[in-house]
């Protein structure tokens, strides 16, 4: 048997400072927010004259970030979040000797409203208040319940915070990150459930005298399943980061970030702040 | 009671050959349809998964529709007429599947318009958002005093006659030289108004304007007009003409639309996306496979069993249930494939587990299965539970209704109970045949 929870404080220590860095790095660096958060503008041109068959995307992604281009014979159409109209007259004189016209600007307005964001918060609300709920009664112990939410927190604020700090290398936050957050928030309790399920056991069987040594069988035995299980899902992740293509591969990264954090916080989050939160009722059952 | 195994087994065997077959595509030893004789229906039995935008290519607008002069009560109205209008323009160019549909974002009304296969949508975003109300105005002077001077002006008023009174129009060309003109040709009430105007007009100009911009030099009416048609002759050119009959014909949008979000993606983009998907899912379950039977061995050969059979099943539900397939489903089957193994790992570890304590081998694999049962209940139920508040079936509106949320946790839903009956049933189905276990526990040597 493994003595896991000898260093019980210093994981909880370890658990409050990683998700405060996570914080600073989502004050500090901001999300970089798609087209589809914060809107922008769209400009469509048509093509006059394009005598050495030269390629706009050069010159634009000199004048605008992260612009979205489109090319044909006849058409280029940008799309970007900062793209003014000024901007857009701004690129005509960039791209000669192509010659454009501006035909249409308009501005992109967030197609993923305020009133959207709002019910993604609901819903993640809602789905902490069932996990809660849920697990409070199949467990039939608050500090259960308790632990595995918390834990859940202290992922998704890992992930968000990493997610920040991507942001500087093109990590956007869009509706796929949304996705990912919301399977990491249920991939974390999951992974803890399981190790939870073992406690539980422990617990019934009393085989031990202490509640923490009831903790450490219950983390032994399980940290075989949950480091293989997750190995499954990080090579599977993995390639999808290494082979997929575009879109696909910020979102297999954002998943693996989480699959790796909710791997770790369960038996290091999660159980810990089980173990500080029932040691008073464990040392009264004990008596 | 042997008999009977037996019996469970050919069938199962006869299932997982019956699921293949349907899902490989259709060739030599493989019909496209079947059809049965007696009942005279005929069933498809090789069908593609139905890819979204991202897969195929293609491009999604969303128009915001100005709904703030229509009265309230007719705003549902107002938005089905402009939803037609708009699906008759987009046929005009015979964009296959178009997808149509009226969304309420907040309090802002639009329309959003998937055009599978269209990657570069300027033209059809040019052609949606003409409103192409077409509208008659009179010739008028206007006498104008400033101080001592007195000038006359010459204006253009709106008459009551817009496009809305329009039979149909249709492109001709002039007999004289050739050129491409724009026939009109009015309903009743519209006759009847035409009529007057150009009485009232004879000898002045007569502009014709689409979406306030006149469509050509104002012509000088010779003489009243009472057969409800008329040609508009304009310098156009034939697809120019072409285009103004569509519109004409297409009818006006009753509001201003206003394009709000487009996203395009190639058709090439696309197939690269399956592709790379393709490659990335193949190799990732090629090395779960690997590590599997590395780590458990024989057991691990087993989880292959239930691991190619969720793949099978997927595909086939892919394949049948008309569910859009798109890169964030990909990825959230791929995952599932990844937790698929779960249910395998958990129970593999609970015998071993067992086995420690107990001699018997098969007592061990009897107990720690039934153990690991409880931990895969729960978590997979929570993992449901979630999946639920994200696809909101009940349509609550204080829940997220996005597509690609609600596709996700519809591929995470399916992914979770196909998991569950080939990480649990036919896993202890082969353990139980593997090491000879009956029915019920007895031991079968």
């Amino acid at each position: 048997m493994i003595k896991f929870l000898r260093f019980y404080r210093q994981y909880l220590l370890l658990a409050l400072i990683v998700p405060s860095i996570a914080v600073y790095s989502i004050v500090h660096f901001g999300f970089s927010y798609s087209v589809e958060f914060v809107g922008g503008g769209s400009a469509i041109y048509s093509v006059l004259e394009n005598p050495k068959r030269t390629s706009p995307k050069e010159a634009i992604a000199r004048i605008v970030d992260s612009a979205e281009v489109h090319e044909t014979n006849m058409f280029v159409d940008v799309t970007a979040k900062n793209l003014t109209k000024k901007i857009a007259q701004d690129i005509i004189t960039q791209v000669k000797p192509l010659q454009l016209r501006l035909d249409q600007f308009d501005n992109v307005g967030p197609s993923v409203s305020a009133d959207n964001i709002q019910r993604i918060l609901v819903a993640a609300l809602c789905a902490v208040v069932v996990m809660l709920v849920y697990i409070g009664f199949t467990f039939r112990g608050f500090a259960f319940a308790a632990a595995a939410v918390l834990a859940m927190i202290h992922d998704t604020l890992i992930l968000l915070g990493s997610w920040a700090f991507l942001g500087l290398w093109g990590a956007q936050f869009d509706v796929l990150f949304i996705t990912s957050v919301l399977t990491v928030m249920s991939f974390s309790v999951h992974d803890t459930i399981v190790i939870f399920d073992k406690i539980k056991e422990e617990e019934r069987l009393g085989r031990f005298s202490t509640h923490e040594d009831e903790i450490n069988s219950a983390l032994t035995l399980t940290i075989t399943r949950s480091i293989n299980n997750s190995l499954t899902i990080i090579l599977m992740l993995s390639a999808l980061v290494l082979l997929g293509g575009g879109s696909i591969r910020w979102f297999a990264m954002s998943l693996l970030i989480g699959s790796i954090v909710g791997t770790y916080s369960s038996p290091f989050v999660a159980t810990p702040i089980y173990f500080l939160l029932s040691s008073r009722a464990a040392t009264k059952r004990k008596k | 009671m042997r008999s009977l195994a037996h019996r469970g087994f050919w069938l199962s065997i006869v299932a997982v050959l019956l699921l293949t077959w349907l899902v490989l595509p259709a060739s030599v030893i493989k019909p496209e349809t079947i059809t049965f004789p007696i009942i005279k229906t005929s069933i498809q039995v090789a069908r593609e998964p139905v890819l979204g935008l991202d897969l195929r290519g293609g491009s999604r607008l969303v128009f915001a529709v100005d709904t703030s002069k229509i009265p309230s009560d007719k705003k549902a109205d107002t938005l089905s007429v402009a939803r037609d209008t708009i699906e008759r323009r987009v046929n005009f160019f015979g964009v296959s599947e178009p997808n149509i549909s009226v969304l309420q974002r907040g309090s802002m009304h639009t329309i959003a318009v998937e055009l599978p296969g269209v990657a570069k949508p300027e033209e059809v975003v040019k052609r949606i958002g003409r409103t192409a109300q077409l509208r008659f105005m009179e010739y008028r002077e206007q006498e104008v005093t400033e101080g001592t001077q007195t000038a006359t002006i010459a204006t253009f008023v709106d008459t009551p006659l817009t496009g809305a009174y329009l039979k149909k129009s249709s492109l001709v060309f002039d007999p004289q030289n050739g050129k491409p003109q724009v026939s009109l040709e009015f309903d009743k009430q519209g006759t009847g108004m035409f009529a007057d105007i150009t009485k009232k007009s004879v000898g002045k100009p007569l502009a014709i304007s689409l979406d306030g911009q006149m469509i050509t030099n104002p012509p000088i009416v010779q003489q009243e007009i009472t057969n409800g048609n008329a040609v508009i002759s304009g310098d156009f050119s034939v697809t120019e003409a072409k285009n103004l009959v569509k519109d004409l014909n297409g009818g006006a949008l009753p509001a201003p639309v206003k394009l709000i979000e487009q996203n395009s993606i190639e058709p090439t983009v696309g197939a690269d996306n399956v592709r790379r998907s393709l490659i990335a899912g193949l190799v990732g379950i090629a090395s779960v496979a690997l590590f599997m039977v590395l780590v458990y061995r024989i057991n691990g050969l087993y989880s292959l069993v239930s691991l190619f059979l969720y793949a099978l099943i997927s595909v086939f539900l892919y394949q049948y249930s008309g569910i859009v397939l798109t890169l964030s489903g990909i990825a959230g089957l791929l995952l599932s494939i990844g937790m698929a193994v779960d249910s395998n790992i958990l129970i593999y570890e609970r015998i071993k587990e067992e086995e420690a304590q107990q001699k018997d081998k098969k007592i061990a694999l009897r107990i720690g299965f039934e153990k690991a049962l409880g931990a895969i209940r729960e978590a997979n139920s929570n993992t449901l539970l979630i999946a639920f508040i994200l696809f909101n079936p009940f349509n609550f509106t204080f829940l997220p209704l996005f597509g690609s949320v609600r596709g996700f946790a519809a591929t995470l839903t399916i992914g979770v109970l196909v998991s569950l009956f080939t990480g649990v049933f036919v896993t202890k189905n082969l353990l139980w045949w593997a090491y000879g276990i009956g029915k019920g526990g007895a031991t079968r040597d």
